[in-house]
C-alpha cells in the first residue's frame, strides 16, 4: 500500500514537471542568475595564475548534441579554467532551449558564462536570458586578463536601445584603469567578447569607430599594447587585446580596423568545432578543435 | 314579366354577393368555408387552393425553423477551464461539441499568462479542434472518452511577438513566426451525466487531461536525439461544462 501511495506521489511529482503554461512561458527549473557565481568562481580560481586558458562554444542554435559532445571533449582536456557562450544559446528564443544548453554546460562542471545573440532575444527570449544569466552587458577579472561581455546584436532592439552599451563600456574601463593605478599592472590584457561584430548587420554600424575607439583604451589594446608574435597555439598570435565573436556561422578572423585588434569570428556548433584561447603575460594563443 | 327579371336579378346579385364574402372570409381565416349558398364547384376549387397555400406555408415554416436550427447551432454549449497545456497558465473557453455523435468539438479560448520574469504578463488566444473517436457509456451516471486528438493553434496577444519579421530584419532573416504555434495532443475525459431532476443547466460535465507539444518543440527533438521526450510533452488538466 506504502509503495503504491509512493509511487503515485512520484508520478504527480513528475507530472507536475509536465504543467507548462507556454512555450514562451519564462517560468523555469534549475539554476539561474549564472554570471554572479560563475564570476566568482572564475576571478577565485585564476587569482594567481599565469596561464588562463578558456573555451569558446558559440552558436548553438539547436545543436544541442553537438554541444553536448564539445561540452564532453572540453571537460576531457582537464585544462580549461572557464567556458564562454558566444550567444544564440537559443533557435528561437524558447526558454527551453535555454534550458537545454544550462544544463549540458553544467555537465562541464567548469564555470561558464555566456554573451547574448541575436536568436536569444526572440519573444521572451531576452527576459530569460537576463533571468538565467543576469545583465548582458557584464565583464570580470581571470587573473591578468580583464574580459568585457557585450550585448551587440543592436538590430533587435531597432537601434532604440544603447546596444553596444558605451556608458557601460566607459565605467568597465575606469574600473580596470583604478585596478591597474593600486597594483601595478595587475591587468595587462583584455578580451573583449561579443556576439555580432562591427560590419555585422546586427550591430550599430554608425558606432563601430566609437566602439573601437573606446575598446582601444583598454589594458593589451591601442597604445598599451605591445605587439609581437607569441607563438603559442595553432595561429601564432600576438601580444595584443582581441575580441572574439560568434554569429556569421564562420571562421573569420581579422584586424578589422588595422590596429592590432583581432576579430576572432567563430563558426557555430553544427559544424562541430569549438575554441581554446589560452594567454600568458608573454602573448595569446588560438586553437581551433574539431571533434 | 318584368318584375319577374327584377327577382332573378336581385337573387343572382345576392348570390355574388355572398360568395365575394364567403370567399374574402375564407382567406381571411385561412380555412375552408361552409354555406349552404356556394355551389358544389365552387367549394371545390375553393378546398385546392386551401391545400396549396397550406403545403406553401409548411414550407415556409420549414425553412423558417432551419434557419432558426442554424443560427441556433452557433449557440456556444461547452464552457471550459484549463491549467497549463502551453495556451497559459488558465485559460476559458467556449465551444461547440457537433457531429451525429458529438464526435467533434470546436473551441475558442483566452488563456493568462502571468509575468513571471518578463515585464508584462500576457494574454494568449487558442483555437482548438477536437475529435473523439469514441465514447463509453458506463452507467446512468459515467461515460469516458479514452481517446480524443486534438490540434490547436495559439497566438500569444503581445507586441514582443511577430507573425511577419518586422521591417527592420533583412527579408527572410527568421523565416518563422514567433507569435502563433501549431500545437497536436492527445488526451482522455470522463464525463458525469447530470439526471434530469437534478439539471440547472448543464446535462453533462467533464474532467479531462490532456498532453501535447508544439511546431518547435518537434523540429527540436528531431534534430537532437539527447533532448528528453518529456521536455517536449506539456500537459493539461481541464473542466467542461455542457449545455444542451
Amino acid at each position: 500500500m506504502h509503495g503504491f501511495v509512493g509511487c503515485f506521489a512520484c508520478m504527480m511529482l513528475s507530472a507536475c514537471d509536465l504543467f507548462e503554461y507556454h512555450p514562451y512561458s519564462t517560468d523555469i527549473n534549475g539554476r539561474t542568475n549564472i554570471h554572479a557565481e560563475s564570476i566568482k568562481q572564475i576571478e577565485r580560481q585564476c587569482k594567481d595564475k599565469s596561464v588562463i586558458r578558456f573555451a569558446f562554444v558559440t552558436d548553438t542554435q539547436g545543436s544541442v548534441d553537438e554541444l553536448k559532445d564539445a561540452i564532453a571533449d572540453i571537460r576531457k582536456r582537464g585544462n580549461i579554467d572557464f567556458i564562454i557562450h558566444g550567444g544564440d544559446q537559443s533557435d528561437f528564443g524558447l526558454p527551453k532551449e535555454f534550458v537545454w544548453c544550462r544544463d549540458i554546460l553544467e555537465a562541464s562542471r567548469l564555470p561558464y558564462v555566456a554573451v547574448i545573440g541575436n536568436h536569444d532575444c526572440l519573444g521572451s527570449g531576452e527576459y530569460t536570458f537576463k533571468y538565467m544569466y543576469g545583465n548582458p552587458n557584464f565583464s570580470f577579472n581571470a587573473g591578468f586578463v580583464h574580459f568585457i561581455c557585450l550585448n551587440t546584436v543592436a538590430l533587435e532592439y531597432d537601434y532604440s536601445n544603447p546596444v553596444p552599451d558605451l556608458k557601460f563600456i566607459e565605467a568597465d574601463k575606469d574600473s580596470v584603469l583604478v585596478l591597474n593605478e593600486q597594483a601595478a599592472d595587475s591587468i595587462v590584457h583584455t578580451v573583449a567578447v561579443m556576439h555580432s561584430r562591427p560590419g555585422d548587420e546586427q550591430f550599430n554600424n554608425n558606432l563601430t569607430h566609437v566602439f573601437n575607439y573606446y575598446l582601444e583604451q583598454f589594458p593589451g589594446a591601442g597604445k598599451n599594447a605591445e605587439v609581437y608574435d607569441s607563438g603559442i597555439g595553432d595561429s601564432g598570435a600576438k601580444k595584443h587585446a582581441f575580441c572574439v565573436n560568434g554569429h556569421n556561422h564562420c571562421d573569420d578572423i581579422r584586424d578589422i580596423f588595422g590596429n592590432g585588434m583581432t576579430y576572432y569570428g567563430c563558426t557555430d556548433m553544427s559544424k562541430r568545432v569549438y575554441y581554446i584561447f589560452t594567454i600568458t603575460k608573454d602573448g595569446y594563443g588560438y586553437d581551433r578543435i574539431v571533434y | 314579366m318584368t318584375e319577374l327579371f327584377t327577382k332573378i336579378s336581385v337573387t343572382v346579385m345576392g348570390l355574388i354577393v355572398c360568395c365575394t364574402a364567403a370567399m374574402s372570409q375564407d382567406i381571411k381565416e385561412n380555412c375552408c368555408v361552409t354555406g349552404d349558398c356556394i355551389a358544389d364547384t365552387t367549394l371545390k376549387s375553393k378546398a385546392d387552393s386551401c391545400e396549396i397555400e397550406r403545403m406553401v406555408n409548411e414550407k415556409y415554416h420549414k425553412r423558417i425553423d432551419r434557419y432558426m436550427r442554424r443560427w441556433a447551432s452557433l449557440v456556444p454549449n461547452k464552457y471550459t477551464l484549463q491549467y497549463a497545456g502551453d495556451i497559459g497558465m488558465l485559460s476559458v473557453g467556449v465551444g461547440w461539441g457537433y457531429g451525429k455523435r458529438q464526435q467533434w468539438e470546436t473551441h475558442v479560448m483566452m488563456g493568462y499568462l502571468p509575468k513571471n520574469h518578463t515585464p508584462d504578463e500576457y494574454w494568449s488566444f487558442t483555437l482548438k479542434q477536437i475529435y473523439i473517436p469514441w465514447s463509453i457509456r458506463l452507467n446512468r451516471l459515467l461515460s469516458v472518452e479514452p481517446l480524443y486528438c486534438t490540434v490547436f493553434i495559439n497566438s500569444i496577444l503581445s507586441s514582443d511577438f511577430w507573425t511577419k519579421e518586422p521591417d527592420r530584419y533583412p527579408k527572410g532573416y527568421y523565416g518563422f513566426s514567433s507569435k502563433m504555434r501549431f500545437h497536436v495532443g492527445l488526451g482522455q475525459k470522463v464525463t458525469i451525466h447530470i439526471p434530469t431532476e437534478k439539471r440547472y443547466l448543464a446535462d453533462k460535465f467533464s474532467v479531462y487531461y490532456g498532453v501535447s507539444t508544439c511546431d518547435l518543440y518537434v523540429r527540436q527533438k528531431f534534430l537532437n536525439s539527447s533532448i528528453p521526450l518529456k521536455d517536449i510533452i506539456c500537459l493539461a488538466v481541464g473542466i467542461q461544462y455542457t449545455v444542451m
